[in-house]
């Protein structure tokens, strides 16, 4: 899924590492979430959505489907 | 959704898994002892003794360290944990398919030490490959 956690993150001055720490995952897996490479749980995506203060909507985008 | 369990819950539990093992180091190397093998005994105790002071080692650095000493030490988040049981699941379709292929070669006069050692070992490496892949994939 596609998701605006790298920008988020970025305006609030955090690091990955940072963002790991505050929602108990590591920055890998911040990582990996940013770049679309791990989809997170959905407790996790709750978590992150809580974090900057917004819903899952306005954080995780569905990928357009090719035809 | 579980309730995450609290400090003392876990340390309880971790030192719980590390007597187990004492335990079952206790009981292989006593087998070796009793069927006359006091080097197989003596190669448990070292072997075990270090695999339990890695994973304390690794209890100690915890959270900081990088992942394979956070899969060590049990204190992974979701991602590593899937990655971790996928590259289980990895090692458990090696063994099965190292077995099918050692019994093949008991029928050649292969021991069944080696086909044990095989098994095992195919086991580790395939596992450990699996693992690394998977975190470097993402």
């Amino acid at each position: 899924m596609d998701n605006d956690i790298r920008e988020r993150r970025e305006a609030a001055g955090l690091s990955q590492a940072a963002l790991g720490e505050a929602l108990h995952v590591s920055r890998q897996t911040i990582n990996s979430i940013e770049t679309g490479r791990y989809d997170p749980s959905l407790p996790l995506a709750f978590a992150i959505a809580r974090h900057f203060h917004t819903t899952i909507e306005e954080v995780f985008h569905e990928e357009a489907r090719h035809p | 959704m579980k309730k995450p369990a609290t400090r003392k819950q876990q340390i309880i539990r971790r030192v719980c898994w590390i007597l187990i093992a004492l335990i079952l180091i206790d009981l292989i190397a006593w087998a070796g002892y009793a069927s006359d093998r006091p080097s197989f005994a003596r190669g448990v105790f070292i072997g075990g003794g270090v695999a339990i002071a890695l994973v304390v080692l690794a209890l100690v650095i915890g959270r900081r360290g990088p992942t394979a000493i956070r899969v060590f030490s049990g204190q992974i988040d979701e991602r590593e944990l899937a990655i971790k049981n996928q590259a289980l699941a990895h090692s458990a379709v090696a063994m099965l398919l190292t077995a099918a292929g050692c019994e093949v070669g008991t029928l050649y006069g292969m021991p069944a030490l080696a086909v044990a050692g095989s098994v095992i070992a195919m086991g580790v490496l395939v596992g450990v490959a699996s693992f690394i892949l998977q975190t470097r994939r993402g």
